[in-house]
């Protein structure tokens, strides 16, 4: 027993907090209990391996994220997203002419960085996150915020390089606007 | 030339790996008559940067979901019988 640390508080202490990130990304109350049940059978397996350097929910997310990882990979064949390629083509001929070039208007954000600090911002990402489709929102989150590299990507949801780079280029584009309208447009208008 | 549309792939493209050299200068040249494309590859790092930080975190505070009183009791269960 690892004195820092005391798996029958795991549950109370950051069931909810490991349940938030699982629904997040695959928006299935089901799938995600059956993550977080897994994800605490696993750190109960392995506690000896848990070093008080990190803290215990940094580390119990360390391990939900691999065991999401691996439920995308193993569903990747079986699951259809929904398929919104014909909507972003449209959405695309919106913004861009026949020759590629900006029909629209993109602003400058002013001063982004200090917008990290407030609590609103991040409100703001976590509702333009909820309006992407599924399979761009389990994209973005497992891209930017938790930083997995994008072979394991491909590896994980059985696309080309290719096909990622499109994809990336789209959830960014769409989650750019959002940000845009929702955020930095709102603080502009205020002032 | 690169078109706005090739700029927006390339500006992601370049946040997940390396562009080569003429990517990258046929992007530059663009940049710098396109004040548009400018503002979005800005907008598009600034994303990506706030995402890679620690604060990003606080995305998941504003989840109002929670484990459900059933869901709660199954898990404890399966836990204890583990154990």
């Amino acid at each position: 027993m690892i004195e820092n640390t005391d798996p029958s508080t795991w549950l109370d202490e950051h069931g909810d907090a490991l349940f938030k990130y699982a629904i997040m990304r695959v928006r299935d109350e089901a799938t995600a209990e059956d993550l977080v049940q897994e994800t605490l059978l696993a750190a109960i397996q392995s506690v000896a391996s848990y070093q008080s350097k990190s803290s215990e929910r940094t580390w119990l997310i360390g391990i939900l994220k691999h065991k999401t990882i691996d439920y995308f990979r193993k569903v990747a064949r079986e699951i259809h997203f929904e398929d919104d390629a014909q909507i972003d083509e449209m959405v695309e001929m919106e913004v861009y002419n026949e020759k590629g070039m900006l029909t629209v208007d993109i602003n400058s954000w002013s001063r982004p960085e200090k917008s990290l600090e407030q609590d609103e911002f991040w409100k703001t990402i976590y509702s333009c996150v909820g309006k992407l489709p599924q399979r761009f929102a389990t994209i973005f989150l497992l891209r930017e915020v938790d930083g997995v590299a994008t072979d394991d990507l491909c590896t994980m949801l059985d696309i080309t390089e290719s096909n990622l780079w499109t994809t990336l280029s789209r959830i960014r584009k769409k989650m750019r606007k959002c940000l845009d309208m929702n955020w930095f447009n709102r603080i502009e208008a205020g002032k | 030339m690169l078109s706005c549309k090739d700029v927006a792939e390339l500006a992601s493209k370049s946040l997940d790996t390396n562009l080569t050299f003429s990517q990258r200068l046929a992007m530059q040249i663009h940049l710098m008559m396109c004040k548009f494309c400018t503002n979005y590859v800005k907008s598009l790092k600034f994303l990506h940067n706030s995402m890679s930080s620690q604060d990003s975190k606080k995305i998941h505070e504003h989840c109002e979901d929670n484990l459900s009183t059933s869901a709660r009791e199954r898990i404890r269960q399966k836990l204890t019988k583990s154990n």
